[in-house]
């Protein structure tokens, strides 16, 4: 039975909204100052007209509403889903008023790939787009990497619904048991690969002949869009404007850090390096990424797109990578998945997408530890069946700390599992409608949903607006992993048809 | 659930609430649309030789057949949609090919890169921060070229239109010195066009706006700040 929300439950997620509100508006001040400093006037007054509309909102929300009500975890649920909808319409207002799309759908899309770190864009001339509005799209990427809520959180006390709010972004780990400290550690963490990060990426540019300073406005967004598993870059050619394999180890290792789960970093952080090998999930992720590589290696071969070993591996591992921790970063022009990489080839692509990384990292998609628990469960169903039927076995996983497989577990695990392999199938079934081919509607699909952000070129201004709207969904759903969405799903029900 | 001091909402109370959400954001879509630049119109770039699609060469790309590639001029005029679609077709050919440096020019001690666009942008209308007018995403290939040539090239930008370029060389599907990345491979770079300055008029009613919803911030903030401190005496 489904009991109507009362205006308190109301008032407790408007609060919290609008606290997430004030931290967009915030952010939106670093390209405001940018905007003014390189003489991009109208664009910074965008961002100063869209930072104080976004402070309005909150404000009135922290004024009107009452401040006495303890969340609980429903509440934070619809914070996260809620959220996740709304911060992305103010995100979209700046880029709207720089002229470069098409509509406020398209830069809607744009603010939605930003914030759930997928990296696709509809963006008209990105090539002669400010600056200021360049940074705002790689920033919307740090706060939706970093998590909308989290930061939130770390600057404003959640209460108990805090667990809802952290959880319903698609995180699961609480690195210490309170919230609130868990976000200030990730927020900590986060900078010092920042630090190391840009000062990196800014050497291997120069190192690759970009001029001092477009090399640090460079170093910025893509150390962004690398560690937050993002995708967006400066250009339109993306990392194939540089032609510098260094840039690509560089980028690839902070891919492959935004890839990794946050209480992983933390363990690191305490020198606890053993942790690495023995956790599940990094074995699989080092696994899976060997794996795909080498499909995608063999169908390289067969369609004869490389003839030397090379470009053979240079291009084919950053591609498996990339799509693998979920950036969608290419250093190839995207087309070329349909017009000289074979079938095979982009098919591995697709499943390193589909498949994802580390649970309560940036990236998105299915996540291998649940791909690792269902293989678990599957393994001890076969043992069971050449044991005694009053035999008893215990099966356990190693993630965090040595942890017993319940059945619960498993459910969740497949439950999610099977939603993600809808939520593509779906994308992929809109896009047939619309006439693509299987293979590109899937490819599209999947990294829509995944976050990823990879493109064979059906994802553009051009776009139909259905199908725009299909990916902005499947990119929220995906983000947020279903949980909170499906919670948003009964609130609004019930608010509808709940018992009074 | 919150403490059941707050009355359930009504089913009317649920519509209304639906419906001023959706208000909300319509005006926020609405003021936003209010404040776009306005488009200045199109001044039309002189077209490369071998364009003669219009305004865009970025739509659906038949690859040529070989009998007919053969009657095309050497070295051949080709845009960039057609060596990405077609790359094994053109690998290893001469080509012709024209567009306006973008991005950053990469200066390397034997050779340098540059990326060349031929997009609608690059070849026909110019930037969209000069005229507001959006014509689909942007098109390039990657070109190597002597250091000397490419320290002369200013690429495009927000407020550059960057060299425009007529390039002549090989392209190759899978360049080896590049790893395995398409590109043109120059042996005769022409400056066909200077780059130039892209001015851009500041906005009174931007200027306007803002003030307003700044003004309104502020006002708002102190008034949260009173509403607070009363809160707490």
């Amino acid at each position: 039975m489904l009991f109507r929300p009362d205006t308190g439950d109301l008032a407790a997620i408007g609060l919290n909204l609008s606290r997430v509100l004030l931290v967009v508006a915030a952010v939106m001040l670093i390209p405001a100052v940018l905007g003014f400093a390189l003489g991009e006037t109208n664009d910074a007054l965008s961002f100063v007209i869209a930072a104080a509309l976004t402070a309005s909102v909150g404000l009135v929300g922290e004024i009107i509403l009452p401040r006495d009500i303890d969340i609980d975890w429903q509440h934070g649920m619809m914070v996260a889903a809620v959220a996740w909808l709304v911060a992305p319409v103010f995100g979209a207002v700046p880029l709207h008023l720089s002229g470069h799309y098409g509509g406020f759908l398209d830069a809607y899309f744009d603010a939605m790939s930003g914030f759930v770190t997928a990296g696709l864009a509809v963006i008209n001339d990105l090539d002669h787009l400010s600056d200021s509005v360049n940074l705002w799209r790689h920033l919307m990427h740090f706060l939706g990497g970093q998590g909308l809520m989290l930061m939130a959180l770390s600057l404003f006390a959640g209460g108990g619904g805090s667990v809802g709010m952290y959880v319903g972004e698609g995180r699961e780990d609480r690195i210490v048991p309170n919230v609130q400290r868990t976000a200030q550690i990730i927020w900590r963490v986060a900078l010092v690969y920042a630090l190391i990060g840009v000062t990196l990426v800014f050497i291997v540019l120069i190192g690759a002949g970009v001029a001092p300073a477009r090399a640090i406005f460079h170093a910025i967004n893509l150390w962004i869009a690398a560690f937050d598993t993002g995708g967006f870059a400066p250009n339109a050619a993306g990392i194939w404007l540089y032609h510098s394999w260094s840039v690509e180890i560089a980028l690839g290792i902070f891919m492959v850090a935004g890839a990794l789960s946050f209480a992983l970093h933390y363990q690191l952080w305490q020198r606890r390096v053993g942790e690495m090998w023995r956790n599940i999930e990094t074995r699989l992720f080092a696994l899976s990424i060997l794996g795909v590589f080498a499909v995608a290696c063999v169908g390289l071969l067969r369609a004869g797109t490389y003839d030397s070993v090379n470009p053979l591996m240079r291009r084919a591992f950053f591609q498996v990578v990339s799509a693998h921790t979920g950036t969608g970063f290419s250093n190839i022009p995207g087309r070329l998945f349909v017009t000289d990489w074979g079938l095979l080839a982009p098919a591995a692509v697709v499943l390193a997408m589909g498949l994802g990384a580390m649970a309560g990292s940036t990236a998105g998609g299915i996540k291998l530890i649940r791909l690792g628990l269902v293989a678990k469960a599957i393994s001890e169903q076969m043992r069971r069946l050449t044991l005694p039927r009053s035999a008893v076995t215990i099966q356990t996983y190693h993630s965090g700390t040595r942890q017993v497989l319940s059945d619960q577990v498993v459910r969740s695990a497949l439950t999610i599992l099977l939603l993600y392999l809808v939520l593509y199938l779906f994308g992929a079934a809109v896009g047939l409608f619309y006439g693509y081919t299987f293979d590109q509607a899937m490819f599209e699909s999947t990294s829509a949903a995944a976050a990823v952000g990879l493109s064979i070129g059906i994802v553009g201004p051009t776009m139909p607006v259905w199908l725009k709207i299909t990916y902005i969904l499947q990119m929220w759903i995906g983000r947020l992993e279903f949980v909170a969405v499906l919670a948003l799903v009964g609130f609004i029900w019930s608010a509808y048809r709940g018992r009074v | 659930m919150s403490p059941r001091r707050y009355r359930p909402i009504t089913t009317v109370q649920a519509i209304v609430g639906t419906v001023a959400i959706l208000a909300a954001v319509a005006v926020i879509v609405g003021m936003s649309q209010l404040l776009l630049l306005p488009q200045t119109g199109v001044r039309l770039l002189e077209a490369p030789e071998h364009e003669d699609e219009g305004l865009t060469n970025r739509g659906e790309v038949t690859c040529p057949s070989r009998e007919n590639l053969a009657r095309r001029p050497s070295p051949m005029p080709v845009s960039s949609s057609e060596l990405i679609e077609c790359p094994k077709l053109f690998d290893g050919e001469q080509v012709r090919y024209e567009g306006e440096a973008v991005g950053v020019v990469l200066l390397r001690p034997t050779h340098s890169w540059v990326h060349v666009n031929d997009d609608p942008y690059a070849v026909r209308i110019g930037p969209v921060s000069e005229h507001r007018t959006v014509a689909g995403g942007n098109s390039g290939m990657a070109v190597s070229m002597p250091r000397e040539t490419a320290a002369a090239v200013t690429p495009g930008a927000f407020r550059t239109a960057g060299t425009g370029l007529s390039i002549v060389g090989t392209f190759l599907r899978a360049d080896p010195d590049d790893g395995g990345a398409p590109s043109i491979r120059a042996t005769g770079v022409r400056v066909v066009r200077d780059a130039r300055s892209v001015h851009q008029e500041i906005s009174v009613r931007r200027i306007v706006a803002a003030v307003v919803f700044v003004a309104v911030a502020m006002g708002l903030l102190v008034v949260r700040r009173v509403v607070r401190r009363r809160s707490y005496t």
